[in-house]
């Protein structure tokens, strides 16, 4: 591939050699081959009509990251990701190539949306049937921007923040996390293509819950989604990410980065329920979900909290993160993550306290089952100023069968003596006597392992917005399918 | 020396301890580890690479071997290594020897002996006193893992053997003393244990010496326990301040063996044990209570891995540590229940106490592989109980006495579970030695 | 409600039901094993709608085991033998479908279930039982309002709905909550395991009176238990008495006083002759 910035005639052919290779079956000029390089970097760029500071940080970026190596310290297990063939800039996609009616949607894909209860029109616009097609969400999504502009946040795709808000952009982009940061965040730093950018000004409390779900244009953004929620003094605004039914997705690799900024006395809550294609029965398939989060609370009592509920991906190598820079800022990590058949999930958090009086508390429910192998890894970290600093862990194993595994890897690192660090873990399983008193009440097997374990992770859901509960209390069900015989 | 010093400026640690190593290799006694085996150990050492800064030696100050003068042992450097490789024709010179040994132990000034128990005495890794036991080169040598890899060192240099082949009852105490003859060089001290079925075993370890510059002892330790042994096993790290103590062992238990270790580190510039315990028989069990204090610039490192491979095997670990003034003090419990070990249960409790700008680190690591087991483990670091405090305090105590007072509770987590008495009042009080608010307040016993 | 009344059992009317329908639960020569020995040695057993017996005998006799295989606890052989609810083979059934069919296990160690909380246990196991018998399923509001009046009844706090079940809980407040559970689900026949055992008088007359308040003639209560202080209150039309897995002697509830005066020695002894 040429590293010359691609001049039209470039384009065509490549466009034209992608098609050759029967990449995308609909001609897309928006499209580009497989590989990384300069020229594709500037050709998103360009694209995106971007000024020239987020370009330069891109090409830094990836001038980086051909130093880096990929790194293979989770206990993780997964053949060799090629990174030359990805294809690294496909505009939002029309759904072309997608199913033209539920009728032909893969029945079992529909059963699950049955047994979630997610509403019919519903399930084709997840489904991935033609948008335009099913519903009109343009006035849901026009009521909803009205409502924003008048507090004054704001909320709109990253290309559009890019465009219209440079300035933010440019004075937080990578303030948390920066473009060296780790492999994938290198990688996303150079290739991101969208996202949600989120601002809420000072004193201002977020009038509704924002989510991706109501931004309907940018329902497909890609796997290199980058995110950047910032809030003001005095500010509060919860986020919640994710989708409301099992997405089939043909990505294979996803690198997304999250930054959220809360300055003094700001609260940002950040909600995510992941529930990628997690892979077959066999273990074939799946996401490869590599993620990197990282709340920066740099004011004085600011705090963010991160919960997320994990069921889906083959892979999942994610650390939502807090740096408590501020006196007196609290940060939060509430996880629940399940893996069955094949998935594996190294996640956890980082807690790296560097103000006074700052807290942390730290609750992770891990669940195993089939051959799935879960792992907590979890940092916290006391500098030596931080006087009176607090962090409570609690980590909790749950293991359904004879060949899963479940995985602690915490540290603690205390550098004030002042400061306080509990940490708890436990690992337990599902008992034959509390099975059996349930079955005893009449409760089936199914009902009674979905009871037992919304029970070990009800710490976890009563931090979640009411809805995403239930939500995620159903996906947990769905994705423990089978799991006791 | 001067020569080997100029050398160190240039290269770095592990091409040095292979040089060093090819140097000294031909004198090295064939009768404690082979020749082949000695090559093997280097060759693995240089394959696996000096660690670096990564997860597995974050906490321990390695830089300080770059300051080492040689790796070649004190022993080997004098020529006087043990029976097995002195010539046996110079009957004069082992004479001379033995005058000469008398008076290092008298200078030496040791703790005196545990009742009823048998005393040897190794000075710079070598034997001084009690009797030698034949040592019959052994098939299989430990293979250490990567976080061990300081025991391949052991195994390159080592110029003498501690073996305790037992069978029945024993309380055995082995005393290493690193001398000033050693000083600037190092010692290997070597141990083997062999615990025949339904042996009981009391096994005191200690390690002392006040070298004047600045030496690294490098011990290792192989334990295997056959169906039922019982192994209570002290280990008392009381160097001086000159001294770098790098520990490695490896211990394996069958069936319903029984391993119990109290460790007690509080001396030496920099200390690593990296120990690793398989559970390989049904119901075997392993109980590990370590205790570290630290003051001044001390880094005290323990990682202990704990296989649990067999069912029903139990682990229970207990970390006790305080690191004062600018010490580094941390714990790395690594849990290991296989598939193969239903009914495993494994308990850790680990806790750091900071004092001044001191730093604890713990990484308290479960890695359960099966659904039929139980396993639990509580961190904490932090400072005193402010409530425990108050509650002596509105008993009228003074602030300084009731602090040494729940320091030493703190530490009697480990102390206590010293069963001997004289043993005992020996480690509280080099411990409180380390804690000085403690010796003053005379909160000991 | 302190003084609860001891109840006479009506025997002549259940005995007209009997002539028409199966017992209620019919146990033939069951031989049962754990853990490879033989527990059960040929246990026979007819219990009839509206009935109250009572299984006493040492420890070790099977007591336990009985109630255990009866509601399809794993680990149980059965060797040989049937036993038979309402006419239906007990032991093709799944635990599950045999709690549904209407038999309910007071269980003598309830287990703790951290995180669910006893309302919705409670809720799930009363709503499976009217699906099976085709009945609607109560929402929350008129699951409340039964449960509550239940509740008062033993003597139990509001709070108790939102706390996960048996979690923290002491051994009497296990107990009542055995019976508020049995209370809610209405079973046709309620094995009841040693639900007297560590219970203080006052708690042990709380849990009587709600055992009496279910006796009616289309219910069946089977009491297993080591002494003989609950049958004081809640009087049973049969009691039998176990010893190394066999009923050694049935009789009405004067045995259970014989029972008491002349201790556990007196049948082991003749089980040994018989």
């Amino acid at each position: 591939m040429s590293k010359n910035p691609a001049s039209v005639n470039d384009l065509n052919s490549l466009v034209g050699r992608a098609y050759r290779h029967g990449f995308v079956t609909d001609i897309d000029a928006d499209t580009v081959p497989p590989g990384l390089d300069e020229s594709v970097i500037r050709l998103i760029s360009r694209k995106k009509s971007e000024p020239q500071f987020l370009l330069d940080w891109r090409l830094r970026a990836l001038a980086h990251w051909r130093e880096m190596r990929e790194p293979h310290w989770a206990q993780l297990h997964y053949p060799p990701i090629d990174y030359q063939a990805i294809s690294y800039y496909s505009a939002p996609k029309q759904r072309t190539d997608g199913p033209k009616s539920l009728a032909e949607v893969d029945p079992k894909l529909l059963a699950t949306y049955d047994k979630l209860g997610v509403p019919l029109h519903e399930r084709a616009r997840l489904a991935g049937v033609a948008v335009d097609a099913v519903f009109d969400s343009v006035s849901v999504a026009t009521t909803f921007k009205e409502r924003l502009a008048a507090a004054g946040v704001i909320f709109c795709p990253f290309s559009e923040a890019v465009q219209q808000h440079p300035q933010l952009v440019e004075r937080y982009l990578g303030s948390v996390v920066p473009y060296s940061d780790n492999f994938y965040a290198t990688l996303n730093s150079a290739v991101f293509t969208d996202g949600s950018f989120v601002y809420v000004p000072p004193g201002v409390r977020c009038p509704m819950e924002l989510s991706t779900y109501f931004r309907i244009n940018a329902i497909k953004t890609g796997q290199f989604e980058r995110t950047l929620i910032i809030a003001d003094e005095g500010s509060y605004v919860s986020y919640l990410e994710g989708c409301s039914a099992p997405q089939r997705d043909e990505n294979q690799l996803h690198a997304a980065v999250v930054e959220l900024v809360a300055l003094d006395d700001a609260q940002i809550k950040y909600s995510t329920v992941q529930n990628w294609y997690p892979g077959d029965e066999q273990g074939r398939g799946g996401i490869y979900n590599f993620v990197t989060k990282r709340g920066d609370c740099r004011g004085r009592n600011s705090r963010i909290s991160w919960t997320q509920v994990e069921t889906g991906s083959a892979i999942t190598w994610k650390y939502p993160s807090c740096l408590l820079r501020g006196d007196g800022a609290i940060g939060e990590f509430y996880s629940v993550a399940t893996t069955n058949n094949y998935q594996q999930a190294d996640t956890g958090t980082k807690m790296i306290h560097i103000g006074t009086n700052t807290r942390s508390t730290i609750i992770s429910k891990g669940i195993s089952a089939g051959h799935g192998q879960n792992a907590y890894r979890g940092l916290v970290k006391i500098m030596p100023n931080a006087v009176g600093a607090r962090n409570f862990t609690q980590c909790d194993s749950l293991l359904i069968g004879k060949h899963c595994g479940a995985h602690t890897f915490p540290y603690i690192e205390t550098r004030n003596p002042t400061a306080t660090v509990e940490h708890e873990a436990s690992t337990s399983r599902i008992s034959e006597e509390q099975l059996f008193y349930c079955l005893q009440r009449g409760v089936s097997t199914e009902d009674a392992v979905n009871m037992i374990v919304s029970g070990f992770c009800r710490p976890v859901f009563k931090e979640l917005p009411m809805e995403f509960a239930v939500e995620a209390q159903k996906l947990l069900a769905v994705s423990l399918e089978g799991a006791v015989a | 020396m001067a020569v080997r010093a100029q050398r160190r400026a240039q290269t770095g640690p592990l091409e040095r301890i292979l040089a060093d190593f090819e140097t000294v290799a031909a004198h090295l006694p064939e009768s404690i580890v082979a020749r082949a085996a000695r090559r093997r150990a280097a060759e693995q050492l240089r394959q696996l690479g000096w660690p670096s800064h990564d997860e597995q030696w974050r906490y321990f100050s390695l830089r300080a071997l770059d300051r080492l003068g040689t790796f070649i042992p004190a022993g080997a450097v004098t020529g006087s290594a043990s029976a097995a490789v002195a010539p046996v024709a110079s009957q004069e010179l082992a004479q001379q020897e033995r005058a000469q040994q008398e008076l290092v132990l008298q200078e030496l000034a040791l703790p005196p002996s545990l009742p009823g128990f048998e005393r040897r005495v190794y000075v710079d890794g070598m034997q001084f006193s009690g009797d030698a036991m034949p040592i019959q080169p052994r098939a299989l040598e430990p293979s250490w893992l990567p976080e061990q890899r300081l025991g391949f060192l052991g195994d390159m240099f080592a110029v003498d053997a501690a073996v305790l082949r037992v069978s029945g009852a024993a309380a055995i105490e082995l005393v290493f003393v690193t001398s000033a003859r050693a000083s600037g060089t190092a010692v290997y001290p070597r141990l083997r244990l062999e615990l025949a079925a339904d042996s009981r075993v009391t096994l005191v370890e200690r390690h002392l010496g006040e070298p004047p510059a600045l030496t690294l002892v490098c011990a290792t330790v192989t334990a295997e326990l056959a169906r039922g042994a019982q192994l209570t096993h002290y280990r008392l790290q009381q160097c001086g301040r000159t001294t770098l103590f790098c520990d490695t062992l490896t211990a394996r238990l069958h069936d319903e063996a029984h391993y119990r270790v109290r460790q007690v580190a509080v001396g030496a510039s920099a200390g690593r044990t990296s120990a690793r315990v398989r559970l390989a028989g049904a119901a075997a069990v392993a109980s590990w209570h370590a205790l570290a204090v630290g003051r001044a610039e001390q880094v005290h490192d323990c990682m202990l891995k704990v296989e649990l491979a067999a069912p029903r095997s139990r682990s229970d670990e207990v970390f006790r540590g305080i690191a004062d003034e600018r010490a580094r003090v941390a714990f790395s419990g690594h849990i290991h229940v296989e598939p193969s070990a239903p009914g495993a249960e494994a308990r850790q409790s680990l806790r750091g106490l900071i004092e001044g700008e001191g730093e604890v680190d713990l990484r308290p690591r479960l890695e359960i592989n099966t659904d039929d087991v139980s396993a639990q483990h509580g961190a904490t670091t932090g400072r005193l109980d402010d409530a425990l405090l108050f509650y002596l305090l509105s008993r009228g105590i003074d602030p300084p006495t009731a602090r040494a007072l729940l320091k030493w509770a703190f530490l009697s987590d480990v102390l206590r579970h010293i069963e001997i008495a004289q043993l005992r009042t020996e480690a509280e009080r080099s411990a409180a030695g380390q804690l000085q608010d403690v010796l003053a307040v005379g909160a000991v016993g | 409600m302190s003084d609860a009344r001891p109840v006479t059992a009506p025997i002549e009317r259940n005995a007209a039901l009997a002539a028409d329908a199966p017992p209620v639960l019919e146990v033939r020569d069951l031989h049962v094993k754990v853990g490879g020995q033989l527990v059960l040695r040929g246990i026979s057993l007819v219990v009839q709608a509206g009935e109250v017996h009572a299984i006493m005998g040492p420890n070790g006799s099977g007591k336990s085991t009985l109630a255990h295989v009866l509601t399809g606890r794993p680990g149980y052989e059965i060797v040989s033998g049937s036993a038979l609810f309402e006419g239906q083979d007990l032991f093709a059934l799944a635990p599950e479908q045999r709690a549904r069919a209407g038999l309910f296990l007071g269980f003598q160690y309830p287990v703790e279930i951290p995180g669910v909380n006893n309302a919705y246990l409670l809720k799930a196991a009363l709503n499976a039982a009217r699906r099976e018998r085709g009945l609607t399923e109560l929402d929350a509001f008129e699951f409340l309002a039964l449960v509550r009046a239940k509740m008062q009844l033993m003597r139990i706090d509001e709070s108790f709905l939102g706390r996960g079940v048996n979690e923290g809980f002491s051994g009497g407040e296990r107990k009542r909550n055995e019976i508020l559970q049995m209370l809610v689900l209405e079973p046709k026949l309620a094995l009841l395991d040693e639900t007297d055992s560590g219970l203080d008088i006052d708690a042990l007359k709380l849990v009587a009176s709600g055992v009496n308040s279910l006796r009616a003639p289309s219910r069946s209560i089977v009491l297993v238990t080591h002494y003989q202080r609950l049958l004081d209150y809640v009087v049973p039309d049969h009691v039998h008495v176990l010893a190394h897995g066999r009923i050694v002697r049935s009789g009405d509830r004067t045995l259970a006083l014989e029972l008491e005066r002349r201790g556990y020695d007196w049948v082991g002894g003749e089980a040994v002759v018989a």
